[in-house]
């Protein structure tokens, strides 16, 4: 008897394709991928975002934001780079922007699956840690000198709280 | 004409203005709603030529005033901007009447090949293709880069323009640079031959260190600080007087894996680009290229 074939988890270099086409579209700006050293700046909050990926096998999206990152996200998608930015538009970009990424991963996947409702923590000093066990994917980009951690899990966020 | 675009995102609402203005909309009107309900009252105070809706909004969804909208005959046109793929959902946008969906993310090119179908053909005439801006930066010239080399480094290095080619071949680091919204304006991409080149020029790294790491693929972290000063230096060859904007390095890579969209980059006929070759008696010759992308 043959097993019945799991999902088609997208890979690494497949979501950082997804986080560059999403990056560029809300940002409108080409970064290319950053990999290896060179990193100059300690990034001093982070503020993570995960969204269900709800289907047959449940999957959790978890991307951190470097507080710098948010900002720079936020102010070039409401137009106001470098101003002061209320919660209110924080949470907005980063939620659309992980929204966004979840419906590339949808695709990725295939049929039957649908997404949750973004999840938004409040501003921490770590960025969230899934245990490894749980993580499919993994990858880290890096625009403007600080990084977006992803992580694609095997976590059925329906179960649990968010981001923690 | 006048568009109305209803999604509980501020910031989407922004950045599909932005988009559309980009598309060659500029001098058209725009309204916001932030959901379904909202939309239906403007559509029917406002009377929008065209309506871009979300799928996802709390109080009333962008399929549900789509369907409130056919049951009361309405001729407006409207169209979907979301993220649901799936066959089943674009069949159940369809029956309830949208003339098209738009994909996030999505391009200038994706939104503006949407629309130009549901515009009637005298509008879609008078749609101005957005004219191509003047760049901030200016391309520097050859010449330029050969005086800013000779003044950093401690030998020899010459510089001469080279034909274009893809540079193709990893790892390689590339610098970006912006103005005072840090926005990329312009690239420098240097191979490993030419970070070998003018990396090792510029503190008289041992030859054999960087053949070595030539025979390895590598770029060193001490080659990589090299090579990001001098980068940084680069940064003033892009200043155009006229727009009194410091222009900076905002962040440099080392690339180690094919990047499409680099290559699609170096590629694109819209860029401009000077490529050329380094080489110094000590470390051998390699090719960089700069682009100004805005």
């Amino acid at each position: 008897m043959v097993a019945e074939p799991g999902p088609q988890i997208p890979d690494s270099s497949q979501v950082l394709d997804m986080v560059i086409d999403v990056w560029a579209s809300l940002v409108g700006d080409y970064l290319p991928e950053k990999v290896g050293f060179g990193e100059t700046v300690v990034p001093d909050r982070f503020r993570t975002v995960c969204i269900a990926i709800k289907g047959e096998f449940p999957l959790g999206l978890f991307v951190d934001f470097a507080s710098h990152t948010e900002s720079y996200l936020a102010g070039a998608m409401h137009d106001k780079l470098g101003e002061l930015l209320e919660a209110d538009e924080l949470n907005d970009s980063v939620g659309e922007f992980v929204n966004i990424l979840g419906g590339e991963v949808l695709r990725a996947l295939g049929g039957g699956y649908h997404l949750g409702l973004p999840v938004i923590s409040e501003p921490r000093e770590k960025p969230l840690s899934v245990p490894e066990i749980y993580r499919l994917t993994e990858l880290e980009f890096t625009p403007q000198g600080h990084a977006i951690h992803v992580v694609l899990a095997a976590v059925n966020l329906d179960r649990t709280n968010g981001a923690q | 004409m006048k568009f109305l675009i209803v999604d509980d995102s501020s910031a989407m609402r922004k950045i599909i203005i932005r988009t559309l203005k980009q598309a060659g909309y500029e001098d058209h009107s725009f309204i916001e709603a932030v959901d379904g309900r909202e939309g239906l009252k403007l559509i029917d105070s406002m009377r929008p030529d065209i309506v871009l809706t979300d799928w996802h909004m709390p109080e009333m969804s962008g399929l549900e005033m789509l369907q409130a909208l056919k049951e009361r005959g309405s001729r407006v046109r409207i169209g979907l901007v979301t993220t649901e793929r799936s066959a089943e959902k674009m069949q159940m946008a369809e029956e309830a009447g949208a003339l098209f969906v738009v994909n996030k993310p999505f391009t200038v090119e994706s939104l503006q090949e949407a629309i130009l179908p549901v515009l009637d053909e005298q509008t879609a005439a008078q749609t101005v293709k957005p004219e191509k801006k003047k760049s901030l930066f200016v391309l520097p010239h050859v010449v330029e880069v050969e005086n800013a080399v000779k003044d950093l480094m401690m030998v020899p290095v010459k510089v001469r323009q080279a034909k274009p080619q893809l540079l193709d071949q990893r790892p390689m680091i590339v610098g970006l640079y912006g103005g005072e919204d840090n926005r990329t304006r312009a690239m420098w991409v240097c191979d490993l031959y030419a970070c070998g080149v003018i990396g090792g020029s510029l503190t008289l790294f041992p030859p054999h260190q960087v053949f070595n790491l030539f025979r390895e693929h590598k770029i060193s972290e001490g080659m990589f600080d090299n090579v990001r000063e001098i980068l940084n230096v680069f940064a003033g060859l892009f200043y155009r007087q006229e727009i009194h904007q410091e222009v900076h390095l905002t962040a440099s890579h080392i690339i180690v894996k094919p990047n499409p969209k680099l290559d699609d980059l170096m590629t694109s006929g819209s860029v401009q680009r000077l490529d050329m070759e380094v080489q110094s008696d000590s470390y051998g010759k390699g090719r960089m290229v700069t682009l100004v992308v805005d």
